[in-house]
């Protein structure tokens, strides 16, 4: 913007030099005064469209108001583009008008020449015209400028019309146009005025850029608007994810058992403990399932699946077989009777090896403990060969653990003896046992 | 924001605990999740660490009922002295 206005300046002066040529002409004043109302109307005209900045044109000098409006009118936000153009134009505006108001107070004692006061309001026309639509062609302007001072030049009657025509060349050559009576004074007087004026300009300017860093100001205020509206969005939706935390937590809290934590990070410490508790339990619980058909020697081929079982197979119970039996096993009479036809096996021998190492310690006891049983076990088997079948597996893996085996059944000893006062998930058991 | 953060921590009580102590909490919560700990972290929100978490703790609660179930029918079955061995075997 200041760009523009800078690029404008020069114009303004060419045109303070034009008038001073042409500020020795008498029937000035009338002329210039009737060129200046015209041109009112004619700002009128135009900068209607363009809302209140019209008022501003009419009381001519006054800067702050045109402020003052546009800012209110910038109130409305949206029109942001539209302001800024306004300020342009305002700023256009300005000194078309104080041009003429000089041009006025100089060429009061001056007379004759009709055509240059034409010239000036052609001019001023033209600029103003430019200031409204910036990118209009100059073709259209100078014809603009052609019109208006036709129009004047009809009601004068004056003889300056074929002048009036060319009024664009004459402008762009403006020293030429028509001598000056006093040539001496004015230009002393017009040094002075426009010195005046431009440090009027200057002045103007300056509120210009204020008016313009306003402008800029009340944009960056409504991008914050923007952005305080996307953080307005963000906030939401984080409140909503804060929501739906805390609808878990709460439901979270619910499971966990004497969990009265209110603070989070505690309630997820104990949420913590406690799967991490309910994980210990369900495997030794599963265990303690793979431990005890551990104790007959023939059903110890479904360890496996009692301990892989233990994840999704929980429905499997004693009277209810789940699997039918494989073929191995089908062909085989088993020698007990009790567990092993109930339970189906799920996983071979290998399988369990690989997937479920934890539970060695506790089943090496167990085996340890019903050595005898298996004996007795196979001793009544009628079906030896089968036995062995069933037994090798078995054995190997016995041989394989009785190596360790002393130290072994030491900890698991002391473990058995020590922690039985101490456990919190114990209570289970005797209830079920109880009730069983 | 600020002064979320400032209420979420007034509303935690008085500890502190920062976002980033939850968040660590939460993380190691999702290591304790099957379902979501080969998962990458960034990729899993609270929320659903925490409902899975529920799910999960809900599974092995009925998990080990069914065990308690069985291993007190296994146990009804055997020898008392076996069983009283076993159950000391699991009190641990």
């Amino acid at each position: 913007m200041n760009q523009r206005m800078n690029d404008c300046v020069p114009e303004f002066e060419m045109d303070d030099d034009y008038s001073i040529a042409t500020s020795s002409v008498p029937s000035r004043p009338k002329k210039s005064a009737m060129g200046r109302v015209e041109e009112d109307d004619d700002v009128m005209e135009l900068l209607w469209q363009n809302g209140q900045v019209v008022l501003q044109s009419q009381n001519q000098r006054s800067l702050k108001k045109p402020t003052e409006i546009l800012s209110s009118h910038n109130q409305n936000q949206n029109q942001q583009h539209l302001f800024m153009q306004e300020d342009e134009m305002a700023s256009w505006l300005h000194y078309p008008l104080n041009d003429s108001d000089f041009c006025a107070d100089l060429l009061y004692p001056s007379a004759t020449c009709i055509t240059s006061a034409m010239n000036v309001v052609a001019r001023e026309l033209t600029v103003v015209d430019s200031s409204v639509t910036p990118a209009l062609a100059p073709e259209s302007r100078v014809s603009e400028a052609r019109r208006s001072t036709e129009r004047a030049s009809g009601r004068d009657g004056g003889g300056g019309a074929r002048n009036l025509g060319t009024c664009e060349t004459v402008t762009s050559s403006p020293g030429g146009s028509s001598a000056s009576a006093e040539p001496a004074q004015k230009p002393a007087v017009d040094d002075r005025k426009r010195k005046g004026r431009e440090a009027d300009e200057e002045c103007h300017s300056e509120d210009v850029e204020l008016e313009s860093a306003d402008a800029k100001k009340q944009t960056r205020g409504s991008t914050s608007i923007k952005r305080s509206r996307a953080a307005e969005v963000h906030n939401l939706s984080e409140r909503r994810r804060r929501d739906r935390i805390n609808e878990k937590m709460k439901a979270l809290q619910e499971l966990i058992p004497r969990c009265n934590k209110s603070d989070k990070a505690s309630m997820l410490d104990e949420a913590i403990e406690y799967l991490k508790s309910l994980q210990l339990q369900v495997q030794m619980m599963s265990m303690g399932c793979g431990m005890v058909p551990m104790m007959f020697p023939g059903i110890q081929q479904f360890i496996p699946n009692m301990g892989m079982g233990m994840g999704m197979g929980m429905g499997m119970g004693m009277n209810r077989p789940m699997m039918p039996f494989p073929n191995i096993i089908a062909g085989s009479t088993l020698p007990t009777p009790t567990a092993a036809t109930h339970l189906g096996p799920r996983f071979p021998m290998p399988a369990y090896m690989q997937h479920v190492p934890a539970p060695d310690r506790s089943r090496v006891q167990a085996n340890n403990q019903p050595d005898p049983m298996l004996n007795s076990f196979g001793m009544q088997n009628p079906n030896q060969p089968r036995v062995a079948n069933f037994v090798d597996p078995y054995q190997q893996y016995l041989g394989l653990q009785q190596m360790q085996l002393p130290v072994v059944q030491n900890q698991s000893m002391a473990q058995a003896s020590s922690s039985k006062p101490s456990t919190s998930k114990g209570p289970e058991f005797p209830e079920n046992h109880s009730s069983g | 924001m600020s002064s979320r953060r400032s209420r979420s921590r007034q509303q935690s009580g008085t500890s502190r605990i920062t976002d980033d102590q939850i968040t660590d909490l939460v993380s190691k919560l999702q290591q304790l999740l099957p379902e979501l700990r080969n998962r990458r972290s960034d990729k899993v929100s609270a929320a659903k660490v925490l409902q899975e978490t529920c799910n999960y703790i809900r599974n092995l609660n009925r998990e080990a009922d069914d065990l308690s179930e069985r291993l007190s029918e296994l146990l009804a079955t055997t020898d008392t002295a076996q069983a009283a061995l076993i159950r000391s075997l699991l009190m641990q």
